[in-house]
């Protein structure tokens, strides 16, 4: 009887154990918690960012993040409203890797609000585009968007006017193959991926014709199935294409005025973003995010740290934050030669304060031959060392 | 709509030898109006901007980059060759 009864007490403490490993923990418990409310575009980024500051011997902290549309994030920290749902997080296990889903945890019944909202959009075009005196925008790296097909896919590029008529109008307008609205997947009008290519196509965002998926792993998943590979096409952000090219192709994009379609990249299997960069792909916008600040100045020294990472002006003494930027398809501001300052806006030269060509051209490739190594700014003949680089300034 | 009138203006301009789009030559891109739109949306040309200053010669600046031609059929051209509104 006491072997059964030790067997029965072993049995019910392992059940115990195991449905405590199982049951999320809550949000605040997780040591140093930052609240971030962001578009799922970015999530590969603040995985990859979380997994690195969860174990920073420099400033640890827990990224903890929900994912909705940019302008519903927008709208959130505008008008406070409480985040009530589970989040997510980065385990601290060392055998987690960033192609892992993140850990859940509950959010306390009052809900929690967000430390930082993202916006993969200038926030312009949003309902709610006030941020009055205690919040601050601060622009992180630039985001393409592309229009994607499934591989079996014969299409490689599409026109401005094409996609004009194809998101516009009920059948596509007639143009061929995009003429069955079933085929389209597009994605919510809050959402960046959506407006950002609107406003490169002049189709007002309440007046998208196809099927609206809610998140951009949805998009993906219905290309890349569909039983209709010629007739199929759908919207996504660089950064969730990058990560599954084997999965769709993009194709490449003639804007208005221009007189061939270009990628992204310099050709369709690069990862350069060099269209991008000089201004040869016109379909990207700015990564956006918001907080409150006093002064200009986030007002909470968390947020401002990672703001810091994302922005490029800081580095933390364990990982430098524009690899990781540079590693998810993103371009920051510092390689860009070219900027706007409105959604789908006419582009300009632009000559960044502190450049970053070379080191970016080092991460997606290999750097110019006219790029020198550095360790400091003493071998760089009045130019600055800048992430391992000569740079001009 | 400044984009659409530039984009006009400047397609007019171009011409193309090729074609990656079977039915670029559709009778149907021929409107009502007796104006012949084939060849408004073409875009190609073998002119690139040098020194690029403007929007218009960003966009079409000189590169090495692979660039794709396309003649696109669009049957609802307005019949001076415009996009229609989208209602």
């Amino acid at each position: 009887m006491r072997k059964i009864i030790a067997a029965l007490v072993t049995a019910i403490g392992c059940f115990s154990a195991e449905a405590i490993a199982q049951t999320p923990p809550t949000c605040s418990s997780l040591p140093n918690p930052l609240y971030l409310q962001i578009g799922d575009t970015q999530e590969n980024l603040i995985k990859a960012l979380g997994q690195k500051l969860v174990h920073s011997a420099n400033y640890s902290m827990n990224l903890v993040y929900v994912t909705s549309g940019s302008c519903t994030n927008v709208d959130a920290i505008v008008h406070g409203t409480k985040i009530t749902s589970n989040m997510l997080y980065v385990p601290t296990s060392t055998s987690w890797t960033t192609a892992m889903p993140s850990a859940a945890c509950t959010v306390d019944a009052n809900g929690v609000l967000p430390d930082i909202a993202n916006s993969n959009i200038f926030i312009d075009p949003c309902p709610t585009n006030n941020l009055g005196t205690s919040l601050s925008q601060f622009f992180g790296a630039i985001q393409p968007y592309v229009f994607i097909v499934p591989t079996g896919s014969s299409q490689t590029a599409i026109t401005a006017e094409e996609a004009y008529f194809v998101f516009g109008f009920p059948n596509g307008g007639g143009v061929t193959p995009w003429i069955d609205d079933m085929f389209k997947f597009i994605r919510p009008p809050d959402k960046s991926t959506l407006i950002s290519l609107a406003a490169n196509i002049n189709v007002p965002v309440s007046k998208w014709k196809g099927v609206p998926k809610d998140k951009s792993k949805d998009v993906l998943n219905a290309v890349a199935q569909s039983t209709a590979a010629e007739k199929t096409i759908g919207i996504l952000g660089a950064e969730v294409y990058d990560a599954n090219r084997m999965m769709v192709k993009s194709l490449a994009f003639r804007a208005y005025g221009q007189s061939y379609a270009y990628f992204p990249d310099s050709t369709s299997s690069a990862t350069d973003k060099q269209n991008t960069r000089d201004g040869h792909y016109t379909a990207w916008s700015p990564t956006v995010y918001i907080t409150a600040s006093s002064g200009g100045v986030p007002t909470s020294t968390r947020a401002q740290y990672l703001i810091d990472l994302i922005q490029g002006k800081k580095r933390d003494a364990s990982f430098d934050p524009l690899k990781i930027i540079v590693s998810k398809g993103l371009v920051p501001d510092c390689a860009m030669q070219v900027k706007r300052t409105r959604e789908g806006g006419d582009l300009e030269l632009y000559s960044p304060t502190e450049p970053c060509t070379c080191f970016y051209e080092s991460q997606v490739g290999t750097a110019p031959a006219s790029c020198m190594a550095c360790v400091d700014d003493t071998t760089c003949g009045g130019g600055k060392c800048r992430h391992g680089f000569c740079e001009a300034r | 709509m400044c984009a659409l009138f530039l984009a006009a203006t400047l397609a007019a301009c171009g011409s193309s030898s090729s074609s990656n789009d079977a039915g670029a030559h559709d009778a149907s891109a021929t409107t009502d109006g007796g104006v012949d739109c084939t060849t408004k949306y073409n875009g190609g040309g073998t002119n690139c901007a040098m020194n690029p200053m403007t929007h218009l010669e960003i966009i079409n600046a000189c590169t090495t980059a692979q660039k794709i031609e396309k003649h696109p059929v669009l049957p609802m051209l307005n019949a001076d060759c415009s996009l229609p509104p989208i209602q």
